[in-house]
């Protein structure tokens, strides 16, 4: 296990089964930062931390869909730090909403930031700094100061030393772990991700250890010969899972779209507990592995979702033919 | 002139087309919003910038095949940037974004919107999805557009709670609260054009759409507005209007008017 901010050594290969990932860094209690604006969602990892039956999490994801509706009705989560919670169709997250309005299947506090706060928290974490002042949250329900709203957040309202104007201060927030889907990394955790990555850079960066899953695992001269794509560097990296589908029904650019009519069907098929405990029977409990998942899927299914391929011009970095302004030998 | 035909979605999406200004910078949501901003690039306002939360500027997005959601990859298959998040969102805490674009499910008469929740904030009676970048939205951008359906469990004197600030509690309050820039600027229902007293803040109508009786918007009310006694119509929408709509929505997904 890694302790504190020991770095992991670059050269280890860092493979293993998603099981073993799990079990190896994620424990009971831990705050833990899941990946992924609307795409590249670690649903693979989620279902194998709701199998393992982890408990007492607290889940930080800056825009929580399905993924943290099913944790939630899982029961693995017992406090949530997010921006908003629903399905994407848009529609109802039937257990985020049973949790807060009914506590079942158990209480789950909730704390509620704006997408600029909790991105300035993740920075704040990443930076190790005791507070970032943004001027966004004055005066809504959220600057309880003011509002006496009752909501429950970490931040706080000053005058500026140096202006006097007021600003609302955020809070780092902080991850034991954190866990994201990406499209490619070498067996070190040099991984690489494209198309709209949202919080994830200061995310990443604010969690002790990191999991990271790829759609593929590739040589490291396939990383370093575009090195402007990696989004975390090996030594910040705990284990690497491939985990081809792994953000299924979530989508991953370039290699496969949002599943629409799932995200349909999870809306009805978890209008109650029962129905829940169903589908998660079917699509979690049921199954070993993300492997099991797929055939569930069908081959046709996922064949439908996969996009046809749209190359960008590839750039050149330049291998240059002097050093020290003389020709190479 | 022919008389055109159209519904009360498609009556909404043009006059917000209207709204917004050539040249200027849009922060656009998913559906009927960003249809009005491709709607004003298509006929008045060819040079608007278009941002997406997701961290996205200058989207290229083709007719009939519009992203069911601004931040999923559709949108960034070609774009002319892609920043992260707290880059975008950044953007506007500098400045530089003229419109802000929301939707809401409740308003009040201050122009403030609940998406959070209803009831007491440990066991609400009503939990909605959260804020998600409107209230960096409505906190940072300098003019706030709010499209809506005009109904009266919507039109709120008060919301029972502020995710996303107007004028908070109207007269300075919004200022003094810190937040020195913006407010709702135009509020556009499917009855008319709503803007807000300078001194009160409360909201007034600026403009009635074609065909539509001020007892109407008052029986759709749940407060009282500030009404001007010489009160102007809009212009309906125009057939150019109404095609190009229709070319870039033809099924009709966005601009389906809602059940009530």
């Amino acid at each position: 296990m890694q302790e504190g901010k020991k770095a992991n050594m670059s050269k280890d290969n860092k493979l293993m089964s998603m099981s073993e990932a799990i079990d190896r860094y994620v424990a009971d209690g831990d705050v833990l930062y899941l990946g992924g604006f609307i795409q590249q969602e670690p649903f693979a990892a989620a279902h194998e931390i709701i199998r393992q039956g982890k408990r007492d999490l607290t889940v930080s994801k800056c825009a929580a869909l399905i993924l943290v509706d099913q944790m939630i009705g899982a029961g693995v989560i017992s406090h949530l730090i997010t921006t908003f919670t629903w399905n994407p169709l848009p529609a109802t997250a039937h257990c985020f909403v049973r949790a807060l309005t009914k506590h079942a299947p158990r209480k789950v506090e909730i704390e509620e930031y704006s997408i600029l706060a909790l991105n300035l928290a993740y920075f704040a974490g990443a930076l190790d700094l005791p507070y970032v002042a943004t001027k966004t949250m004055l005066g809504s329900g959220f600057d309880w100061e003011q509002s006496n709203s009752g909501v429950k957040n970490r931040l706080k309202f000053e005058e500026s030393p140096f202006t006097g104007e007021r600003v609302c201060l955020v809070p780092p927030i902080k991850h034991d772990v954190g866990i994201m889907q990406v499209q490619r990394s070498d067996p070190y955790g040099n991984a690489q991700a494209w198309g709209m990555l949202g919080e994830v850079r200061y995310g990443l960066q604010s969690c002790e250890k990191l999991i990271i899953c790829a759609e593929e695992i590739v040589d490291t001269d396939i990383v370093i010969r575009d090195p402007n794509r990696t989004l975390v560097p090996a030594f910040r990296v705990s284990a690497v899972v491939k985990e081809p589908w792994g953000s299924h029904p979530a989508p991953m650019a370039g290699y496969y779209d949002m599943d629409w009519p799932y995200n349909a069907y999870y809306e009805k098929e978890t209008r109650t507990e029962e129905l829940f405990r169903e589908f998660m029977k079917k699509w979690v409990y049921g199954i070993r592995d993300r492997k099991d998942y797929l055939k569930l899927l069908g081959q046709d299914r996922l064949e439908a979702l996969r996009p046809e391929r749209f190359e960008s011009d590839p750039v050149s970095y330049g291998r240059l033919t002097t050093h020290f302004g003389v020709p190479h030998a | 002139m022919t008389k055109t035909a159209y519904n009360t979605a498609e009556l909404v999406t043009v006059m917000s087309a209207r709204a917004l200004d050539d040249g200027k910078i849009v922060f656009g949501g998913a559906g009927m919003p960003l249809i009005s901003c491709i709607l004003a690039q298509k006929t008045h306002a060819p040079g608007l910038t278009i941002l997406f939360e997701g961290g996205l500027i200058g989207p290229h997005i083709e007719a009939g095949k519009f992203p069911p959601s601004t931040t999923e990859q559709r949108c960034a298959r070609r774009a002319n940037m892609l920043l992260s998040i707290t880059d975008i969102l950044l953007l506007q805490q500098r400045g530089y974004v003229d419109y802000g674009f929301l939707g809401g499910a409740q308003i009040d008469q201050y122009g403030n919107l609940n998406s959070s929740f209803i009831g007491d904030p440990d066991k609400p009676k009503v939990r909605l999805p959260g804020t998600g970048g409107a209230n960096d939205i409505a906190s940072l951008a300098s003019k706030i557009l709010v499209a809506m359906h005009h109904e009266k469990k919507r039109f709120v004197e008060k919301v029972d709670f502020i995710t996303t600030p107007g004028y908070l509690q109207g007269g300075d309050s919004r200022e003094k609260a810190g937040l020195t820039v913006g407010g709702v600027y135009q509020v556009i229902t499917h009855l008319g054009i709503f803007g807000f007293d300078k001194e009160t803040r409360r909201m007034c109508i600026q403009a009635l759409h074609p065909g539509v009786d001020i007892e109407e918007v008052k029986e759709r009310t749940g407060f009282e507005l500030i009404i001007p006694d010489d009160l102007p119509r809009t212009e309906p929408p125009s057939q150019e209007e109404i095609r190009i709509l229709r070319e870039l929505d033809p099924d009709k997904r966005y601009t389906t008017p809602k059940e009530e």
